[in-house]
């Protein structure tokens, strides 16, 4: 039998019982709106680490002095990044014309301390330009109160707090607090910070550790006039950044008794970024996994009974003349269809919620209690929308759909018309 | 001939009743050390050079102090990277004012512990006047040469409690009466730290250390050059020095 006669009575058959070609779609509609909606939001989340840690943490490739390394968790301002004769800018130089490198953002993350009615406070300072970070560092749109600090000035010290810190400590815009802090050249660092906006990137770690200052303010602070403590790096692909890292070295041992040496992501803190990332994406793995089973199952369940249930009609159009592989097609073409149309409708609705959370965010503290508060993803999750997020689903619903007909339709089309009628398989 | 040995058994006995008789006890010997180094008032300028293992150069802090007894003190320092930091000691508070702060803070408890600017100094190390009679008992354990002293080598275990240093073991100059040595133990029996005198000078018929170097055992190629100037002791010194106001000046 041709192709086409067996499409046309497959569209027939679809028509003709409307209850069961609904339930049929609808469960496919479900199982795809769920899949796009957990890969819209599991990539979401997972994206929203990332930035938190390349924004913060890594960049995609750091330039620091290599005895720091070694220290990195006394967090050792000594060992800086102080340049060759003048300071850390003759660094930037050198090396940003290398193929790959977006920006180069000089930085300084410290360690403070602050006096809280005999208490003390232990707190990360991260210095930085938020003009020249503007469009990786986010902070600027990121204070909820006042504004963001200015540069020194006689007298002008300014700082952002972390709103939980804020509310930690019982301050506001427009109070002072006055920090210490080992300063680079091991002596005392000292200073009253006025306190001119409160930050906040929805990450409770940061929130509730950070206060932000200006370079230029952290400078006097830490007596680092002429040095940072890392050159973050930026590139146009962060999927370079080992090679790009190998290319800096390079040009960095080229100088004698180079002190400093680039690091890709990957390999920073003992590789302890990429091992958090690698295990972080077996852990989406095994979990998408488990959601794609899941919708599979309610696919698979759904049209098995659908043709089970049909046996007689299988066994009649068998007694009619029908035979194997026009059985098989018919099935087949009818879950098409019916997976086709359940897919649509599942990518309309998945997409939709996906867009619409994607642009309002989901507050994931809210919905934890905040039991989340300890590690780098923020309160508010972003779910991850586009077009790949809906083929994606399209495909796994028609395929697993279309496949899963097979399974029966096959079998039915192996037994006997009379057994078939019988409802025997 | 007898008259001979009866003269030379005399000799004898008499030099070993002189030194059971004549020689000091451990508590004299920490007095001693006490009255040389304890003062009333000081004042010097103070040069501290600081090596930590493989930096990339020696700390060189300079600064005033100016001291009362064990309960008051003063320092500023001087050298561009911290000038204007000021250290003020009242009884058991440490106050604490940088060059950028509106005001002092206090510093107390176990962070008096802390190293003094990257120093192998504690805050409680460089801030410390008391008489070692006062805190500690002492035995004699032996006599040792150091740097070409003949030393009497003493143990001193801690009769208070609250004390930094559980034991301590000294090797105090016989002639001067400056302790030339210093192990610093925890109550674990770790050695902590060790001090050695390069310089003793004269200073109103007391003999007094201006040059020590202490060495923190517990960092590798660390030590602390100590070197006072221009000492003048024992001198009026206003108690304005030792005021709040003062430091937050």
């Amino acid at each position: 039998m041709k192709s086409f006669y067996i499409y046309r009575m497959a569209l027939r058959n679809i028509s003709r019982n409307r209850k069961r070609t609904l339930l049929s779609a609808v469960a496919i509609a479900l199982a795809v709106m769920f899949i796009c909606f957990m890969r819209s939001y599991i990539t979401g989340m997972w994206d929203n680490v990332r930035d938190n840690v390349f924004a913060f943490q890594s960049a995609h490739v750091k330039i620091v002095n290599k005895d720091f390394i070694k220290e990195e968790k006394l967090m050792p301002l000594d060992l800086s990044v102080y340049g060759y004769e003048k300071d850390y800018t003759e660094v930037m130089k050198l090396v940003k014309n290398v193929k790959g490198i977006k920006y180069i953002f000089p930085r300084t993350k410290f360690g403070a301390i602050l006096n809280l009615k005999g208490k003390w406070e232990n707190l990360m300072g991260f210095a930085l330009d938020p003009e020249r970070e503007a469009p990786v560092n986010p902070l600027k749109y990121k204070i909820v109160k006042g504004r963001l600090f200015k540069k020194y000035a006689p007298g002008r010290h300014e700082i952002v707090v972390g709103e939980v810190l804020a509310q930690e400590l019982g301050v506001k815009v427009g109070d002072k607090l006055t920090m210490m802090s080992k300063t680079a050249e091991e002596g005392l660092g000292h200073m009253t910070f006025k306190i001119v906006g409160i930050s906040s990137f929805g990450v409770p770690e940061f929130d509730k550790l950070f206060f932000f200052v200006d370079l230029s303010v952290a400078a006097r602070f830490l007596k680092m006039e002429h040095e940072v403590m890392e050159l973050g790096i930026y590139l146009d692909d962060m999927d370079e950044s080992v090679p790009v890292a190998e290319k800096i070295n390079k040009i960095l041992e080229s100088r004698p008794d180079n002190p400093y040496i680039a690091q890709a992501w990957e390999n920073q803190s003992g590789g302890q970024y990429y091992n958090w990332f690698a295990m972080a994406d077996n852990i989406y793995n095994i979990v998408y996994f488990v959601f794609l089973v899941l919708a599979s199952l309610v696919i698979i369940n759904t049209t098995m009974m659908v043709i089970y249930e049909r046996m007689k009609e299988i066994g009649t159009i068998a007694a009619l003349g029908m035979r194997g592989a026009s059985i098989v097609k018919l099935f087949f073409y009818e879950a098409v269809i019916i997976s086709i149309i359940g897919s649509f409708f599942g990518i309309v609705a998945g997409g939709a919620l996906s867009y619409l959370m994607s642009q309002s965010g989901i507050n994931i503290a809210k919905l934890t209690g905040g039991s989340l508060s300890d590690i780098a993803i923020s309160n508010m999750i972003y779910p991850y929308f586009g077009l790949d997020l809906l083929l994606f689903a399209f495909v796994f619903g028609v395929v697993v759909a279309s496949l899963c007909a097979f399974i029966p339709a096959s079998k039915a089309a192996r037994i006997q018309p009379v057994e078939a009628m019988k409802g025997v398989l | 001939m007898k008259k001979c040995i009866v003269s030379l058994l005399t000799i004898i006995f008499v030099s070993f009743l002189a030194q059971n008789i004549f020689a000091l006890t451990p508590e004299e010997i920490l007095n001693k050390v006490d009255d040389n180094e304890v003062f009333d008032t000081i004042k010097y300028s103070g040069v501290m050079t600081i090596k930590k293992g493989s930096r990339r150069r020696p700390r060189v802090k300079t600064f005033q102090a100016v001291a009362r007894g064990k309960d008051k003190a003063y320092i500023e320092f001087t050298n561009p990277g911290d000038r204007g930091t000021k250290y003020l000691k009242l009884g058991d508070e440490l106050w604490i004012k940088g060059t950028y702060a509106e005001r002092a803070d206090k510093i107390s408890g176990h962070k008096l512990r802390d190293s003094m600017m990257g120093s192998d100094y504690s805050y409680e190390d460089t801030m410390d006047n008391e008489k070692l009679v006062d805190r500690y008992k002492a035995t004699i354990a032996g006599a040792e040469k150091v740097s070409g002293h003949d030393c009497y080598e003493l143990d001193l275990e801690a009769k208070v409690k609250e004390i930094t240093y559980a034991r301590l073991k000294i090797w105090v100059d016989k002639e001067q009466f400056v302790a030339m040595k210093i192990q610093y133990f925890a109550l674990s029996g770790m050695l902590l730290k060790e001090m050695t005198v390069d310089k003793v000078k004269k200073i109103n018929e007391r003999y007094f250390p201006i040059k020590v170097r202490m060495v923190n055992k517990q960092r590798k190629d660390s030590y602390t050059l100590f070197e006072m100037k221009s000492i003048v002791l024992d001198e009026p010194v206003s108690e304005s020095m030792f005021s709040k106001q003062q430091l937050e000046k």
